[in-house]
């Protein structure tokens, strides 16, 4: 059994009460709803095959201004019979129109219609024209429909047959006009003749209120049933950006595996971002095509690194005491002292190793925002985050460098095999590129690591192999949202940030 | 030799090289060992992967002998550009790939090497039409002339830095100062104006050159000397034979300078050294015979000691460490086998993530979407369209980006914007950003503030501040703590609906209904409400 709501009900039983068949703007009248509301319970009702709509073809009729004139005042043909009739039944139609003040044009419309209603005859003598009338006429369609039409715009349609023809002509004689117009019914069917009769007389309630559940009254009321098979208003939830929660997975995994999180400032040094990794002054990499540097403030006192600026700087010039023989060249203070934005994650594994809470053995990661000076398009970004980090231990040789890839490309890029190829950056020497196959997506460069050189260890005072590896985890992130455009990272897209899953 | 790229790769891989491209014959490499200047040509790559491969033993770069040719310097050049080292290779017989080979030799080593020609510049040389002694010397840019590469013409200095291609390019290393390095030879012939360009009559080489001159000039003499070794060691490796030539100083020392100097470097490698830093277990035999493939010369290896030679390219070469990985690429890195360091550590996030997780929890739960903007912004953007930020912000020094010239002082506009950008989209619209923001410090040691901020706008037709002090209530709740909100007046904000978010008498933030102004200048037409506060102000330490 279908159930029907409230208003269904009071649609299905002012259908009856209207003879099962109403137009849609009546029904709203009768039932007292809103056309709205009507056109809802319908569209239901429709469905469930209670009612059918029609559309019907309505032809509304009206007076000409000529019509008009001869609806007051009679036909032309009725008036001239009028005439011929109270002078004795022949009369001469000059004559006639004279006495009943008809214009000229008339004439020949009074006596055609006069003949062709056979209400009299026509006869010639010499130039005039006689009319004859020897009975009554009775008042005729025609005259019917004008006499209707007086107070009251009348459909074709709804007329019976013989007066439909004589507002045909009417039309013809263009004293009718008419206008069509398609109108919805609704009509019963016998599923919703048997539905309305049956349908509850107490009213329907659509919102179940506290009250209700208290007082129990709830149980007496017919609750109305909703169609819960239709669509609502959307609703679109806080949630985390996806990126930033693909970086927050990527956090969770590194701490699993028993590293500490690092974090710094984003505007650094040239000293922490470059001369501490043993980048000589002079590196392309510290060209202002690769580095952010500050206009104002543009400097920062090295006061607070005290005695490690002197073995930095020895360690560039002539290799300190690291065993190296240095790039040989003048240190310069100065170029040191300049604030730059961070370009690497490498100069957060700086500050790391000069931490006083720095723990042998440890373990290190951070994601740092990073900073370089390239135009955004699709490859390339001028904001981006690095994931990178430190182990340190007196143990730890280059197969344990191997050793942390490979559990980075199985644990965090789900990678199925890895590879290594020799690798170069300034501070790290043996260097090893991380290359991670997955199914599905081939072999992609998933990390750059390296031992850091004695140069950039000793300085800082840290006298054990310190392994250092960085990840390409916005590429990683990339593949896996099959995203195209690096850009897409810090997408202010609102859209495509509400269809994003939450995994 | 291979012919597919992944194997192409693998042997490319002992010299730290990527196949960019394969095609026919041609194969395309990126190097990415930007400080091994000896194998940035086909001959010098040659020369490493034939001892890599076993193709061959590394032949020693020897001098056939000494040239006649002499170099005298002038004191003047020595404020300007003070270092020359020259030579002369002999017996060449270069076809167009050879020539190709070297002239881009060259350009990578002015470019990278030589620092763009700052540090050291290379100039070639028919050897046979230059008369001995060269003088290394200074000229006035406006009357001595010669024929620069390319043109028939003679020309001042001047006009050259002026008018030609490369003057454009370098003459800013010499244009500042008044006399400009020149170098003359016997006969009084300009060979070149250091750095910028040779003369089209001695310093353009050909097929039908058999022996050639290279002179390298610069500021720093060991990249001067580095330079010239390995260029002519990269044209021995086509048969040529290397001569060397005398160099007089007026100054520094030595005085008398014979280059090049292709003596070998000696160094001693302790083999529980090797096996400590790659893990192995390589007895003194396999290492020495690693470090032979790796193209080093092993003199004596007894007990825990390798001496061996360094050949006088490898300019790479600093520290022990440099000659281990060698090793360690002769032995294959992917034949070790990866070990998981057996340390014990406690994992752990940060306290600054610990945060960002339960204020974003909250601001989600309180229905706000989480955003990420970019910290680089411009002031157009950090004043709101409304404030005045003269001389407040951090600016880069050398943006690339008219949209990206200074780092953020607070949020809130990136926020806007993020909503101007997102009309079209279904509203409410409620969005939050935790991120780091910039301002200036006191002093020198602290010349930069950083910090982060939470911001967060709500903006619909019913936006107002009471739901956002709702939302904002109910985070401080949340997260334990109790702010005052005072009565404030904030450019950005509505006159009588904003509030300084104040704990215990400090202001940490601001709160209200955004000012009409504001809404419309971002081309936004709804009502917006918004605060902006301090994230340490609401952690509880």
């Amino acid at each position: 059994m279908v159930e029907i709501s409230q208003n269904e009900a009071r649609v299905l039983k002012t259908l009856i009460d209207s003879g099962g068949k109403a137009p849609i703007e009546d029904l709203a009248k009768k039932a007292g709803l809103a056309d709205s509301a009507v056109a809802r319970a319908v569209l239901n009702l429709s469905q469930s095959q209670l009612v059918k709509e029609k559309v019907e073809k309505k032809t509304e009729l009206s007076l000409t201004d000529e019509g008009r004139t001869f609806a007051r005042g009679g036909l032309p043909e009725r008036i001239i019979l009028l005439e011929v009739k109270n002078r004795g039944g022949r009369l001469s139609l000059r004559e006639a129109l004279q006495h009943a003040k008809l214009a000229e044009k008339y004439g020949s419309i009074a006596t055609g219609w006069i003949s062709r209603k056979k209400w009299g005859t026509i006869e010639k003598s010499g130039p005039d024209l006689v009319i004859v009338v020897r009975s009554d006429a009775p008042i005729d369609d025609d005259e019917e429909i004008l006499a209707r039409l007086k107070n009251d715009d009348l459909i074709l349609e709804e007329l019976p047959s013989s007066l439909k023809e004589a507002a045909l002509r009417l039309t013809k004689r263009n004293l009718l006009e008419s206008r069509v117009r398609n109108d919805r019914e609704v009509e019963i069917t016998d599923a919703g003749r048997n539905m309305g009769v049956g349908a509850p007389s107490q009213p329907e309630v659509s919102s179940l209120t506290g009250d209700m559940i208290v007082s129990g009254e709830w149980e007496k009321v017919k609750l109305r049933s909703y169609n819960v098979s239709s669509a609502v208003p959307q609703s679109f939830p806080g949630k985390y950006h996806p990126y930033l929660r693909f970086l927050r997975m990527v956090k969770r995994k590194l701490v699993a595996l028993g590293f500490r999180e690092a974090i710094g400032p984003l505007v650094e040094t040239a000293f922490i971002n470059c001369d501490c990794l043993y980048m000589p002054q002079d590196h392309p990499a510290r060209e202002i095509h690769d580095l952010y540097y500050l206009k104002d403030p543009s400097r920062a006192s090295l006061e607070e690194y005290g005695s490690l600026v002197d073995r930095v700087a020895q360690t560039h010039e002539n290799g300190w005491k690291t065993g190296s023989t240095g790039w040989r060249y003048k240190f310069s203070r100065d170029e040191a002292s300049k604030l730059i934005l961070r370009s690497h994650g490498t100069a957060l594994s700086v500050r790391t190793m000069l931490s006083k809470d720095l723990q042998i053995p440890g373990k290190y990661f951070a994601i740092a925002r990073c900073f370089r000076p390239d135009m955004l398009d699709k490859t390339h970004l001028t904001e981006f985050n690095q994931a990178e980090g430190i182990v340190l231990d007196p143990s730890l040789n280059l197969r344990n460098l191997l050793g942390i890839l490979e559990m980075f490309a199985k644990e965090v890029a789900g990678a199925d095999k890895v590879r290594f190829k020799p690798d170069y950056f300034p501070f790290t020497e043996p260097s090893v590129e991380l290359q991670a196959y997955r199914e599905g997506f081939g072999w992609m460069e998933f990390g750059g690591s390296g031992i850091f050189r004695p140069e950039v260890t000793e300085p800082l005072g840290v006298k054990v192999p310190v392994l250092a590896w960085g990840l390409g985890i916005d590429r990683l992130y990339m593949m896996s949202r099959r995203i195209q455009d690096i850009r897409q990272l810090f997408t202010s897209d609102l859209e495509w940030i509400r269809e994003q899953m939450v995994s | 030799m291979p012919r597919d790229k992944e194997d192409l790769n693998e042997i490319f891989a002992f010299v730290k090289g990527d196949v960019e491209s394969l095609e026919g014959n041609a194969v395309s490499i990126e190097v990415k060992d930007s400080n091994r200047p000896d194998i940035w040509a086909v001959e010098g790559m040659a020369r490493a992967l034939r001892g890599y491969l076993g193709v061959g033993r590394t032949k020693e770069i020897r001098l056939a002998g000494r040239s006649n040719l002499k170099v005298v310097i002038d004191k003047r050049v020595k404020p300007i550009r003070p270092f020359i080292s020259t030579a002369i290779v002999k017996g060449l017989q270069p076809t167009d790939e050879a020539l190709k080979s070297w002239i881009n030799l060259q350009e990578k080593l002015d470019q990278t090497y030589g620092r763009k020609r700052r540090r050291a510049s290379i100039g070639f040389y028919q050897a046979d039409l230059i008369q001995s002694p060269l003088s290394y010397t200074v000229a006035n840019p406006d009357i001595i002339t010669f024929a620069p590469l390319g043109s028939e013409n003679k020309q001042s200095l001047r006009d050259i830095v002026e008018n030609h291609p490369k003057g454009a390019e370098y003459g800013e290393i010499i244009s500042q100062f008044e006399t400009w390095p020149i170098l003359v030879d016997g006969a009084d012939n300009v060979l070149s104006l250091p750095p910028v360009i040779n003369s089209n009559d001695l310093g353009r080489i050909t097929t039908e050159t058999k022996n050639i001159l290279i002179e390298v000039t610069g500021t720093n003499a060991e990249t001067v000397h580095n330079t010239l070794k390995i260029v002519v060691s990269t044209l021995a490796e086509r048969g040529g034979k290397i001569y060397s030539c005398l160099e007089i100083y007026p100054y520094g020392s030595p005085r008398r300078f014979v280059s090049p100097d292709l003596s070998p470097t000696r160094a001693q490698l302790r083999l529980s050294y090797i096996n400590t830093l790659l893990g192995t277990s390589l007895t003194l035999k396999e290492a020495s015979r690693l470090a032979e493939r790796a193209g080093y010369r092993v003199r004596i290896a007894t007990g825990d000691t390798i001496q061996l030679e360094i050949s006088c390219y490898r300019t790479d070469i600093m520290h022990s460490v440099d000659i281990i990985e060698d090793i360690a690429i002769a032995m294959d890195i992917n034949k070790l086998k990866p070990v998981w360091p057996k340390i014990w550590t406690v994992g752990n996030f940060a306290k600054e993530t610990d945060e960002t997780e339960s204020v974003g929890e909250t601001m989600i739960g309180l229905g706000f979407q989480e955003v990420l903007t970019y910290a680089l912004t411009s002031p157009a953007v950090v004043s709101n369209n409304v404030q005045s930020i003269d001389g407040k912000l951090v600016e880069l020094l050398n943006p690339r980006m008219t949209t990206h010239t200074v780092v953020r002082s607070w949020l809130l506009p990136s926020l806007l914007e993020i909503l101007s950008h997102n009309t079209h989209v279904d509203y409410p619209q409620r969005i939050f950003e935790i991120g780091p923001y910039i301002s200036r410090g006191e002093n020198l040691i602290h010349p930069i503030q950083e910090s982060r901020k939470l911001a967060a706008v709500t903006i619909h037709a019913n936006a107002g501040f009471t739901e956002i002090r709702s939302s904002f209530d109910a985070l401080a709740q949340n997260k334990g703590r109790s702010f005052q909100i005072k009565e404030t007046e904030h450019p950005s904000f509505l006159s009588g609906r904003c509030g300084a978010i104040t704990s215990d008498g400090t202001e940490v933030g601001v709160i209200g209904e955004l000012n009409p102004r504001v809404i419309k200048s971002w081309g936004l037409n709804l009502p917006a409400a918004a605060f902006e506060m301090e994230m340490s102000a609401l952690s509880l330490t």
